[in-house]
């Protein structure tokens, strides 16, 4: 038998259903954004309804349609919709199929007649498309709690068939909310940091702080390969790559090297709010975690903190390093991150790094330096790129 | 005996190995002779490119990497899929259905199950431009129908088939699968291989190596392995991986789709100078339809002088070029697609197939057009 070919999905929204006067907006924001992942599928056609959306293939390959929804935010569920002839025994016969790949589990047969006209009942089908299914495979029926629905819709010229439903990601639609700076720095928290604020519904555009030659070529291209991975969930995503060499130099000649990291971070927040202001974006996002490293603790966070009016979102701040790493897993960043290109922080690293800060003795080591001007050349040098995956030589 | 600059017009037959294809064959043979599936970093690094090239042929192709099964060409995995889901599906049935002008190794495959194995074949005829009729396919599905193979593209003549249109009928009247031989169509004419359930395709086609092609296989298409003997390509192809060529063709699909369009507009031109040529001479036929058809092969008939006459008489210039399909050029037979086309003795004797590619210039198709006038002037019966 043919391997069927999926029509149509059915889009169900996730939290977005419960918006009131902006429903509008996020749906539209949803659709705009399941379009965007589908650029691999031109011909493909998303429709919104009230409460779910349906996306029409049109001819494109199925697994690409759902790798998209599989990626979008806003999106709670999916199903994908098979036609098939409007008689018994084709509709035994893809229901099967369709049943065959699944792991041996319970199911039931949900039939709906769209057309009251049809010359059998609802219970006639549920009972022969079981029979079939119960014969053919190794499911077992649970009309109470099945694993597995197989919903079917007749009308006098077709069935429409669905089986598996697939999980969507949640959250809410990629841009929905606003827009954020998120600061990449080639580790494991800042690209799940990222995620998390993507799942709220926030675009995000990345910054990244080089200091080459110290830092390689390498460690950007890491960052740019956390951005592609990223970009799954928001196509086109932007990383601004700013030098801080000459700054980072000028630091540990003249101010106290125990304070370098908390001033480089300091200047880093000036840097990307100056950043977010030309980029609209409407708050910073880092992947600190508390009490991580030196410079995330509650002090040092303060102290950092203080050079900015915008928010700075910390999705991670309450994380264990384990649940983190858990979720880069899940969105396979962290088997980039641990390449190990060092980043900025990493060079010039002092054996005493000040823990618990007092903003009156930074801002003493912090005047060491006419820092106004660097911060500008720091700018200046900055370059803007969307990664897009690299073709290895040999391909 | 050979010719220091051939003008080469047999691109159907076989195509030069691109620059940059060549360059890493050069680079990695002498390097990466591991074996691709050994557990040690020899094995890893190349086992790992391999894969990545995998990725990016189904990238290329919209399919997902686990339906690519690397093979030694085309004819392999046209063999593969005919046998291997005759084999796994003779219990639904043991009728299929081809057309009468594929390539012979779809044709003799075909044959063999019939008359080794007890399948049922039936041949779908074609019309006067070697095109089958969606119609004749609807009449010949039966419900033990369990394969049907339809050539995207003719290897002799360049017909395009209805494919998406038989894909429809299948789908809406039998339960059989659908296979397609895709080898003369990538790279030249739009494909999509979202409605098929297998298809075959060849890299030295391409401007790849020889002994290198590529099946695709749907998940759910039950299939049994015509090679066995390893793990190796999910247990569907044994023998130690040609892996050095399967990874060659990644870049031989990226380098070929990448400059389709400019490809296709070049070759179209070709085709157009050519045949405006032909159609003014006298005693000469086009073969090939107007409409449907790829621009990358030109068939034509000199109707009073045979092929091998003239292929010798090319020869000697230096111009290379067919009279049918190569893989039966040696047993004199004609043309295959020619003769199902019932296209009479004189046309069926007298046919040349100018395969074409974006290589060859406007000056070789003026020079093929006045050696051929010189020929046909000095051998052609009055």
């Amino acid at each position: 038998m043919a391997v069927p070919n999926a029509q149509h999905a059915i889009v169900r929204f996730g939290e977005l259903t419960l918006k009131g006067l902006n429903r509008r907006v996020f749906v539209q924001q949803l659709r705009t954004n399941i379009l965007r992942r589908l650029t691999a599928a031109p011909k493909a056609k998303v429709i919104v309804k009230y409460d779910h959306a349906l996306v029409f293939l049109n001819g494109e390959p199925e697994h690409v349609v759902i790798d998209a929804l599989t990626d979008t935010f806003g999106i709670s569920s999916f199903s994908m919709v098979y036609p098939c002839v409007p008689e018994l025994e084709s509709v035994c016969e893809m229901a099967v199929q369709l049943l065959s790949g699944e792991e041996p589990c319970t199911f039931k047969v949900d039939t709906r007649r769209k057309d009251k006209t049809l010359a059998f009942t609802s219970v006639d089908w549920d009972k022969a498309v079981g029979g079939a299914v119960l014969r053919q495979t190794s499911h077992k029926v649970d009309i109470h709690d099945p694993q597995i629905t197989v919903r079917i819709e007749v009308d006098a010229r077709t069935a429409y068939l669905s089986v598996k439903v697939y999980p969507g990601l949640g959250g809410m639609p990629v841009g929905s909310i606003g827009k954020a700076l998120v600061l990449l720095s080639g580790g494991i928290d800042s690209p799940v940091a990222a995620y998390l604020a993507m799942k709220r519904g926030l675009e995000i555009e990345a910054v990244h702080f080089a200091s080459p030659p110290y830092t390689s070529p390498q460690a950007v291209r890491k960052v740019y390969d956390l951005a592609i991975q990223l970009s799954r969930y928001q196509p086109h995503l932007i990383v601004h790559t700013i030098p801080v060499t000459d700054l980072q130099l000028e630091l540990y000649a003249k101010a106290n090297p125990s304070y370098a990291v908390i001033l480089l971070r300091r200047h880093m927040i000036r840097l990307a709010t100056r950043l977010a202001k030309q980029r609209s974006a409407q708050a910073l996002i880092t992947g600190e975690s508390l009490g991580q490293v030196a410079s995330q603790s509650m002090e040092s966070m303060s102290v950092i903190q203080a050079v900015t009016e915008l928010p700075v979102l910390r999705p991670v701040v309450a994380f264990d390093k384990l649940d983190i790493i858990a979720i880069a897993k899940k969105i396979d960043t962290y088997r980039i991150s641990i390449e190990p290109y060092a980043d900025c922080c990493t060079l010039f690293s002092v054996v005493n790094p000040i823990t618990r800060p007092r903003l009156n003795d930074v801002l003493a080591e912090e005047v060491k330096i006419d820092y106004e001007p660097m911060l500008e050349a720091c700018l200046a040098g900055m370059e803007t790129q969307t990664p897009v995956t690299q073709t290895a030589d040999y391909l | 005996m050979s010719n220091l600059n051939p003008i080469y017009f047999d691109h159907v037959s076989s195509t030069p190995v691109h620059p940059e294809v060549l360059k890493t064959l050069q680079e990695f043979y002498p390097i990466h002779y591991a074996n691709a599936e050994a557990l040690h970093d020899g094995g890893k690094v190349i086992g790992t490119m391999v894969e990545a090239s995998r990725e990016q042929v189904a990238k290329l192709l919209k399919v997902k990497p686990e339906w690519v099964t690397f093979t030694s060409g085309a004819t392999e995995a046209n063999n593969a899929i005919i046998k291997g889901i005759a084999f796994a599906n003779a219990h639904r049935g043991k009728h299929m259905i081809t057309t009468s002008v594929e390539h012979s190794s779809v044709l003799d495959t075909y044959k063999q199950l019939e008359e080794d194995f007890g399948f049922e074949v039936t041949y779908l005829p074609v019309d006067s431009n070697g095109r089958i009729r969606p119609e004749d396919l609807k009449q010949a599905l039966r419900p033990d129908t369990i394969l049907v193979s339809i050539m995207h593209v003719n290897n002799e003549i360049g017909t395009v088939m209805p494919v998406e249109t038989c894909v429809k009928i299948i789908r809406d009247h039998s339960k059989a699968y659908f296979h397609t031989d895709e080898v003369q169509a990538i790279g030249k004419v739009p494909f999509d291989l979202s409605y098929v359930d297998a298809a075959s395709l060849s890299a030295h086609k391409i401007n790849g190596v020889k002994g290198s092609g590529v099946m695709i296989l749907k998940p759910g298409v039950k299939i049994l392995s015509l090679i066995s003997g390893g793990q190796q390509e999910n247990g569907r192809r044994g023998g130690t991986a040609n892996a050095i060529h399967n990874l060659l063709f990644g870049k031989t699909l990226r380098l070929a789709l990448d400059d389709q369009q400019n490809h296709i507009a070049s070759v179209t031109a070709l085709n157009q100078r050519l045949r405006q040529h032909l159609r003014q001479m006298p005693n000469v036929v086009i073969n090939s339809p107007e409409t449907e058809v790829s621009p990358f092969i030109l068939n034509f008939s000199v109707l009073n002088l045979t092929s091998e006459v003239l292929l010798n008489w090319f020869n000697a210039h230096g111009i290379y070029l067919s009279a049918q399909s190569t893989c039966n050029s040696k047993q004199h037979h004609p043309s295959i697609t020619l003769s199902a086309m019932k296209v009479g003795t004189k046309r069926l004797n007298g046919a040349l197939r100018v395969g074409l590619s974006a290589l060859n210039t406007p000056d070789e198709i003026d020079r093929l057009v006045a050696v051929l006038q010189e020929g046909v002037a000095k051998y052609g019966r009055p």
